[in-house]
């Protein structure tokens, strides 16, 4: 799916208004798919719903866009700087592109998350679909 | 010196010390605890009571992220109920009333806000008190 035109995008956008049809290439997790619901290559502001279940990933590593994640089931464990945070419902983690920040998950866990800024949105979404990681060597 | 940009953020660590200016609220307040001003990204809380704001004529793209709290998105084409859960997206050029009558939290992103520092620096000051008796 390309960048959105103005007229796709919704007005409201709910859990399983869009199916979770991306998954990790990786493999970093036992279950993770999400979606993106919102994509503007003006700003470079993705958004989207994850779902996943036990598994880590390391993020902050230097990338192109930090995210924001605000945990709407379940608990994420974020470490950084040395010390192991909880963020339960409710709760936003933001991960920096030059923080390292490992985010683990012990439990099934729902996420609204964004990432900001990604240069190449379309770009991005294509490898991942064809179950390359981005960044990776094609 | 850089402010430092916290990890995890809960309701309630970071005080709403900001107003609305344009929307028409019995009670608007805000902060925002992660701001990028070059490209005017923000990320922050804001709790709202009984009121209303327009939007559509603004240059930026809004998301608010319903925490908590019923509320009513008024377009050309009809209205939207929004509830905990759900996102609303505000994007340029389209015409949109939120509406709220119950208090509502909202997790909120805005990008392409320009010049984000001063417009958080008026309202910050339009939130205190001394000022607002002034």
């Amino acid at each position: 799916m390309a960048n959105q035109a103005a007229g796709e995008i919704p007005v409201i956008e709910q859990w399983d208004t869009h199916p979770l049809d991306l998954t990790d290439p990786k493999r970093r997790f036992k279950v993770s798919r999400w979606n993106y619901f919102l994509k503007d290559p003006a700003t470079g502001v993705v958004m989207g719903y994850w779902e996943a279940e036990q598994g880590q990933e390391d993020l902050g590593q230097g990338g192109d866009f930090d995210e924001v994640m605000h945990v709407v089931l379940g608990r994420l464990y974020v470490t950084c700087e040395g010390r192991e945070l909880v963020a339960n419902p409710g709760d936003t983690v933001i991960i920096q592109r030059d923080r390292p920040t490992r985010i683990t998950v012990r439990e099934p866990v729902r996420v609204f998350f964004v990432c900001y800024p990604m240069p190449d949105i379309a770009g991005y979404e294509a490898d991942i679909r064809a179950g390359r990681y981005p960044g990776d060597e094609k | 010196m850089p402010k430092q940009v916290p990890v995890v953020v809960k309701w309630g660590d970071i005080p709403l010390d900001m107003t609305s200016i344009i929307g028409k609220f019995k009670r608007s307040e805000f902060n925002a605890f992660y701001t990028e001003p070059e490209r005017g990204f923000v990320v922050g809380h804001w709790l709202i009571e009984d009121g209303y704001e327009d939007y559509g004529t603004f240059p930026e793209t809004y998301i608010f992220y319903i925490v908590e709290g019923q509320a009513t998105a008024q377009t050309d084409e009809g209205d939207y109920p929004v509830g905990p859960g759900d996102s609303l997206l505000v994007i340029p050029g389209r015409r949109l009333r939120f509406v709220v009558k119950e208090p509502v939290r909202v997790l909120y992103i805005t990008s392409g806000a320009l010049d984000i520092e001063k417009a958080q620096e008026i309202r910050r000051q339009a939130a205190r008190p001394s000022d607002k008796a002034a």
